[in-house]
């Protein structure tokens, strides 16, 4: 199938087909340029919550959120009182992560973008060829993550979630706003100066929001040559602090 | 003293410690756990009765120690005399969310942003 355009020998063709593969057509990379998010990232500013306004709750959303303890904002209770998945170390999802004070890592690839988190050393897999979401629900604890460009835009799909049931308490945020396995999270990544990152976070969960609504989060670059670190959660097992753990 | 702000990698809010009040103490320390998220550190000391008594001092987690301070395994050893300078546990226990510390050989830090 190579031959028919190739004006060189067999073999190389074969060579520069294979390359073209890998590296891409040279050329396409102008009319499909993507913006440069790779670097390492840390939320600048921002409270425990996505909005300032409360978010329109279901009543399924409103009786999850009245049931929340969490360890932020004005319902603060101590982490002994709490039922926060978050003290129990387990992931807290999208846009959950971004609560944690920890950098995370964007890694642009042709196929794929690969977000590494500095908490609990853990990554998160956006596919950018084009595939469907699965048809099965998967429930995951991060999410299934489809990606696209749309201008300056990384554009990223997130579903397939595993969310708030009687036994682990999940939440968008640290107030304590809950989401449903129905949930999907649009994100639209725009790089806003050289060292600065937007991302716009629609949430849309039928069970918990009656309607679909969207905040936004920003995110500072880290300077050049900032290593990520080790930051295992479940550290705070061994804690001999005093009140550290739910009960 | 006006409240000070509760630091970024707070664990706890202001739900265990009263971030109005502020105490002091000085002591030889017995456990420096480095550990995320967060830090402790145990001191010992006599009360003026002549008890002995361990406090202990909440800090913030190991990246943020050594990002900010450089802070490390070794940076407190036991027997060393340091100041745990903080907000007091309200259920009244000897425990602290540190604020300052003044280490032993008399440099005093400051934890804000850690």
């Amino acid at each position: 199938m190579a031959a028919s355009w190739c004006l060189v020998p067999r073999a190389w063709c074969l060579v520069l087909w294979l390359g073209l593969g890998v590296w891409g057509v040279p050329g396409a990379e102008a009319q499909t340029a993507r913006p440069d998010l790779s670097g390492i990232w840390q939320r600048a500013g921002g409270g425990p919550g996505l909005t300032a306004d409360e978010p329109p709750m279901t009543a399924w959303g409103l009786e999850k959120y009245k049931a929340a303890k969490p360890i932020h904002g004005p319902r603060t209770v101590s982490p002994a009182e709490s039922n926060a998945a978050e003290l129990r170390c387990l992931p807290m999802g999208i846009p959950g992560i971004y609560f944690r004070p920890r950098t995370f890592e964007i890694m642009q690839m042709a196929s794929r973008t690969v977000m590494l988190f500095e908490v609990d050393h853990m990554w998160r897999e956006i596919f950018m060829d084009g595939r469907p979401f699965p048809d099965v629900p998967l429930g995951t604890w991060m999410g299934y993550s489809i990606g696209r460009y749309e201008g300056d835009a990384l554009v990223v799909e997130t579903r397939q979630f595993r969310g708030w049931d009687e036994t682990m308490h999940r939440w968008l945020d640290r107030l304590g706003h809950p989401f449903s396995d129905d949930l999907k999270v649009t994100e639209r990544f725009r790089r806003t100066a050289p060292d600065t990152m937007v991302n716009e976070i629609t949430i849309d969960d039928p069970i918990a929001y009656t309607r679909p609504w969207t905040a936004t989060m920003t995110y500072r670059l880290r300077p050049k040559g900032f290593e990520m670190g080790e930051f295992i959660c479940n550290e705070l097992m061994l804690s001999e602090l005093p009140d550290m753990r739910p009960r | 003293m006006p409240a000070l702000s509760v630091p970024v990698s707070a664990h706890h809010g202001n739900a265990v410690y009263d971030t109005t009040k502020t105490v002091s103490v000085t002591g030889a320390v017995t456990k420096w756990q480095l550990i995320n998220p967060h830090a402790g550190l145990w001191i010992e000391l006599k009360t003026a009765s002549g008890a002995m008594e361990v406090w202990s001092g909440e800090f913030g987690g190991v990246l943020d120690l050594y990002r900010s301070l450089k802070w490390n395994k070794e940076t407190f050893k036991p027997g060393d005399r340091v100041t745990l300078i903080g907000n007091p546990a309200r259920n009244g226990s000897t425990a602290m969310l540190a604020r300052k510390v003044v280490l032993a050989g008399g440099k005093e830090v400051d934890l804000e942003g850690t």
